[in-house]
């Protein structure tokens, strides 16, 4: 075998290889920037020799195949940590909105207000029959509770973009399980023939990395080149079906619920913006619940003090503030049919400002317990429309559809909208009850001093108004750099992994350049040959 | 480690922008002269800022709430100098007319005049500052002394908040001081004899009235030292007090202010870093192997 014929074959099998190779390389540098792309690699080998007179000679080589050059674990590191990475960075952004919120360091947020609040008390103090003082202290009391109203009104805000981003989010999400089901689909396709779909699992790898940013996930890839997306253990992608995610409206929630199937995912989610949303919303509820702690304790021990002065106008056992609006809710897993209406405070003294729950045992008889103490408050049995008093609160439940069935629950809470409702009761300056004694004693300013004390009074959770306020701040500052620290780490870590994988998969051009320089004298080389071959060849022919 | 265009172009792309946020953020310190702009720049430090600041806003209005007694402190010890003058004259005009050389006539003028300065012993008690009656206790919109120098005010006496544990006594009450309501003497009633003693040309009343004017000005002036022990303290609370506030400002400066002199330093090595990190991408990102194939 070992004929001329052979040596042009050889010839012809290596110009092949070598062109096929500069196609390789010269698909390598188009692809130098295109995000995602995995440098290939043209596997050349050599053909199966024959033997021939008690020799084996070689035939040849031939491309065996085009391989991604790449690190399967770095894949799977790099979507781990961007899924983290996406957590921390949107966490950051709400905390840093939050943040900006209470934010009180420039002198003209909540805490300035309450100084200046109480501080107008003692104006009053010193002058207590001025009208000045007194109007004063109406406006400073005006502005107080702006503040809350518009800090409360902003998270509110906030909150429902963040519903907002969630369902755009999820839209993406849901679009990219379908492309990913659909490159499952091609990718076996081809590869069910033994080649390799290089370019396809390239733009599918992209897809998942995109993916993790927005949600934690795991894959599992088939023997079919088909790659399983799995979200907290439920499946995303299956083959070439995707289950796509869906959003509902959880009535006991600030934010969405996370639904697959008809599961809720939102705890089963541990990282991408996903996750940093729910992080977002949670640190927003948990705020506004403390801030409308702070209102409603506001509310109770200003009111409580000024029921017992008297105005100049001889007017006593006003509120200052407005009363708290009393939050009543059934429960959205109630079977029974009754409405919960009417919640008002009928006594501040017993007001303890925690929540309650209604838990009907039976369709005639309930118990109040206590949420924040689990205690049991109270027992009764039930009538329709009969109003239901206890610990300085009162409301009622009658049958509206039908009556009300065993297992249903209400909850009662003066604090759930304090913040948002909170305002200035008292109109005119001169019903301020500075006085602790009747009417007509201008000069007495004793109840403005009582209410000038409360300032210095540790009155919520053993914290004064002050305190409490600036530990919200605090806190919230603290949450906020703790996610910028672990962003800054974590974004270092994947720069760190993205390197180590460009290392191994990016395409250099300096090394493709070389490459074609070697290629193209392979391929110069083996066109001599063919050229010796033929010169060969044209002196047997010319053989006289 | 095969180093690609693109890891050279990333990490510099990288590197240039952290640097670049440090300068920022350095900037920013010295633009606003803050080093804690946000709670989350230093949430320690932000806890203690935040109740610096409300303590001070106290202080500040503890300030106020002195300045206001001390007005009030004044005007009451210049009425009470006023109060002191009138009664030495009432008391050279009894001294004067209880001698022998006055007669019936003589007394009756001078009971004129004894008339004519118990009116204005009632004015100076009737003393309206900032629209209230400075003597009547808590009953400031009440005139506390009527014609027959009833007292009409009750017996408080008003207080102020002068420091973070304490409210102090600042009013004086007309019913003490003119009346003597806690035992001492009637000055309006002491006044009124002493009229009715020169009416009736009644030698050993105006004697009495005599005597009982000059325990009258004794229980003014123990009331003056009273004014003037008030104001001492005050001046003195008010003293402390500034030392306080700035004590407490100084605290907050300390834990809010930038550093000046290292900020600039700062940024001035940030600065030659990223002029550092621009100059080396330069040079390392113009190198082509193609200008040597």
């Amino acid at each position: 075998m070992a004929s001329l014929t052979s040596v042009l074959d050889i010839a012809k099998t290596a110009l092949l290889a070598n062109q096929k190779a500069i196609n390789v390389t010269s698909h390598n540098i188009a692809n130098a920037n295109t995000e995602g792309y995995t440098r290939q690699k043209a596997v050349l080998e050599p053909m199966t020799a024959v033997r021939y007179g008690g020799l084996y000679f070689g035939t040849g080589v031939t491309i065996n195949s085009i391989e991604r050059v790449f690190d399967r674990f770095q894949g799977v590191q790099i979507r781990t940590a961007t899924s983290t990475l996406s957590r921390y960075e949107t966490k950051g952004e709400h905390l840093s909105a939050l943040e900006a919120l209470v934010n009180d360091l420039d002198g003209a947020g909540l805490s300035s207000r309450i100084d200046d609040f109480f501080n107008s008390f003692q104006e009053i103090i010193n002058n207590p029959s001025s009208y000045p003082e007194r109007s004063s202290l109406l406006s400073s009391a005006s502005l107080l509770t702006d503040a809350f109203n518009t800090i409360d009104a902003t998270i509110r805000q906030n909150l429902s973009s963040i519903n907002k981003e969630m369902e755009s989010v999820v839209k993406e999400i849901n679009s990219i399980a379908e492309q990913v089901a659909e490159l499952n689909h091609q990718i076996s396709n081809i590869e069910v023939g033994g080649m390799k779909a290089n370019d396809l699992r390239d733009q599918r790898d992209l897809l998942l990395e995109g993916l993790s940013g927005m949600v934690d996930i795991s894959t599992i890839e088939s023997e079919t080149g088909q790659t399983d997306v799995y979200i907290g253990g439920f499946f995303l992608v299956t083959g070439i079906t995707s289950a796509p995610l869906e959003l509902k409206i959880n009535p006991e929630s600030p934010v969405y619920d996370i639904v697959s199937r008809g599961t809720v995912l939102n705890d089963r989610i541990t990282g991408g913006s996903l996750k940093g949303h729910l992080e977002g919303a949670a640190l927003y509820d948990e705020a506004e619940g403390k801030l409308n702690l702070l209102a409603a304790s506001l509310i109770k021990e200003v009111n409580l003090q000024h029921s017992q002065g008297y105005g100049l106008d001889g007017t006593t056992g006003t509120d200052f503030f407005a009363a708290p609006t009393v939050y009543t809710h059934a429960s959205s897993g109630n079977s029974g049919g009754a409405v919960v209406a009417n919640g008002a405070v009928t006594d501040y003294n017993q007001l303890t400002l925690n929540d309650y729950e209604v838990r009907f045992s039976s369709a005639t008889s309930y118990t109040i317990v206590n949420t924040d103490t689990s205690a049991v408050v109270t027992q009764g049995a039930y009538t329709s429309g009969t109003a239901i008093t206890f610990e300085g609160l009162s409301f009622t439940i009658s049958d509206n559809t039908s009556a009300p069935a065993a297992g249903d629950k209400f909850s009662i809470s003066v604090k759930e909208n304090a913040a948002e409702y909170i305002g200035v009761a008292v109109t005119d300056p001169n019903a301020i009850a500075a006085s602790s004694t009747l009417a007509g004693v201008p000069g007495d300013n004793l109840n403005a001093m009582a209410l000038a004390d409360l300032k210095g009074a540790a009155l919520i959770e053993g914290a004064t108004f002050n305190d409490y306020y600036n530990r919200i701040v605090s806190d919230v500052g603290f949450a906020s750099s703790e996610a910028s620290g672990s962003y800054d780490a974590q974004s270092k870590l994947v720069e760190e992994l993205k390197s180590a994988r460009e290392s191994v998969s990016g395409v250099s051009i300096e090394e493709e350049a070389i490459n074609l320089i070697k290629l193209q004298r392979a391929y110069e080389a083996a066109a001599k040959v063919m050229a010796t071959a033929d010169s060969m060849m044209e002196t047997l022919l010319n053989l006289r | 480690m095969r180093v690609t265009q693109n890891i050279t172009y990333n990490t510099y792309i990288n590197d240039i922008m952290r640097r670049q946020e440090s300068l920022y953020k350095l900037s920013k310190q010295l633009s606003t002269g803050k080093a804690v702009n946000a709670p989350s720049d230093d949430p320690v430090k932000t806890d203690k800022i935040l109740t610096s600041k409300s303590i001070l806003s106290g202080f500040e209005q503890y300030d106020r709430n002195m300045d206001s007694a001390l007005d009030y402190l004044n005007t009451s010890e210049d009425a009470f100098a006023s109060v002191k003058d009138v009664i030495m004259t009432l008391q050279e005009l009894a001294t004067t007319s209880a001698t022998g050389t006055s007669d019936a006539s003589s007394r009756a003028n001078t009971a004129v005049t004894v008339d004519q300065l118990y009116q204005q012993l009632l004015t100076i008690a009737n003393t309206n500052y900032d629209n209230k009656y400075a003597f009547a206790g808590y009953e400031t919109g009440t005139e506390p002394f009527d014609q027959t120098g009833n007292y009409l005010g009750d017996t408080n006496s008003y207080q102020v908040r002068v420091n973070s544990s304490g409210y102090m006594t600042v009013g004086v009450n007309g019913g003490e001081v003119f009346k003597g309501v806690n035992g001492g003497v009637d000055i309006f009633q002491t006044v009124a004899d002493l009229a009715t003693a020169l009416n009736n040309n009644d030698s050993a009343g105006i004697q009495a009235a005599g005597t009982n004017l000059e325990s009258a000005f004794q229980q003014v002036s123990n009331a003056v030292s009273d004014i003037g022990g008030r104001i001492t303290r005050i001046t003195s609370a008010k003293n402390d007090l500034s030392s306080a506030r700035l004590d407490v400002e100084t605290m907050i400066g300390t834990l809010e202010d930038a550093d000046i002199a290292r900020v600039i330093s700062e940024l001035t090595l940030g600065q030659t870093a990223l002029e550092a990190a621009m100059s080396s991408a330069g040079k390392v990102i113009s190198v082509n192997i193609f200008d040597y194939l």
